[in-house]
């Protein structure tokens, strides 16, 4: 069961069969949280877990799968010290998610820096 | 910008150098009636007829209109409707100097993306909001059951 953020708790280990080990922890901000558990359900299981595979071993690189833009102006800008601006993965036809990553991250805290994914958003709407 | 001039009759014995001119930039036929002809790359004149078709949209969102191709832009703030606009000019007369229509696609498309994006309530107040890390959650791989 997801919990509240807590960057000393390890992460919970991700997956069934991931092709590769998890560098990133991913993180789903509380609003879409329910969105993300429906993506399977919206869109079938291979695409959301290509998205999960790759954001959470390369964030920044583009997707071998599916296409990525970086958000320009405002909705761009990076939320967090050191965080990337925020990069919108289309997900399907009809799904895209908008994260930022950091590789260094301590939330503001003194602990070790880690790499997160922040998910900001989510969505399913008809463009 | 400077072009050769060659007369119809010319078209038959100096094809090759026409074509050859053309093909570097622009070839210039005088009909019988005095009519120039302009023999150039096709996407040259592509081009130049894109970049006037989006100059004329881009003049009318300067003025405040929100042409058709640009409806999307409504669901921006003004100051990255600003923004947009002074990015896209400045793409735009790089084009119109012989830069790659793609390249202001490109940035029209991300524009759109990103107006799209905030589109909605919910995901324009975290995108463009205030947000702490204990806003988030874990999220687990799709299909790991938890």
């Amino acid at each position: 069961m997801a919990g509240a953020y807590s960057p000393f708790e390890p992460a919970a280990r991700p997956g069934t069969s991931p092709t590769e080990k998890p560098r990133y922890r991913v993180l789903v901000h509380r609003r879409f949280s329910e969105l993300w558990n429906e993506l399977a359900n919206r869109v079938g299981l291979a695409s959301p877990q290509q998205f999960y595979d790759h954001v959470s071993t390369n964030p920044g690189q583009p997707p071998p799968v599916n296409s990525a833009t970086i958000l320009r102006g405002k909705a761009g800008a990076p939320k967090f010290e050191g965080s990337s601006r925020t990069i919108h993965y289309e997900i399907s036809g009809a799904g895209r998610i908008n994260y930022q990553f950091a590789n260094e991250f301590t939330g503001g805290l003194h602990g070790d820096p880690h790499r997160v994914v922040f998910i900001l958003a989510i969505d399913f709407d008809s463009h | 910008m400077s072009a050769t001039i060659y007369t119809a009759s010319e078209l038959k014995d100096r094809r090759t150098e026409i074509l050859e001119v053309a093909r570097r930039g622009r070839a210039i036929v005088r009909a019988v009636d005095g009519t120039a002809l302009v023999f150039t790359p096709l996407d040259t004149v592509q081009r130049s007829e894109s970049v006037a078709q989006w100059a004329i949209a881009l003049h009318g969102v300067a003025r405040g209109r929100t042409p058709g191709e640009f409806n999307w832009l409504r669901h921006l703030e003004g100051d990255d409707r600003a923004e947009f606009l002074d990015e896209a000019i400045n793409v735009l007369e790089d084009v119109a100097a012989g830069g790659s229509l793609e390249s202001f696609e490109e940035l029209v498309s991300a524009w759109r993306v990103t107006a799209l994006a905030v589109a909605d309530v919910a995901r324009r107040e975290v995108l463009l909001g205030v947000v702490s890390a204990t806003d988030f959650v874990d999220a687990q791989r799709p299909g790991t059951a938890s």
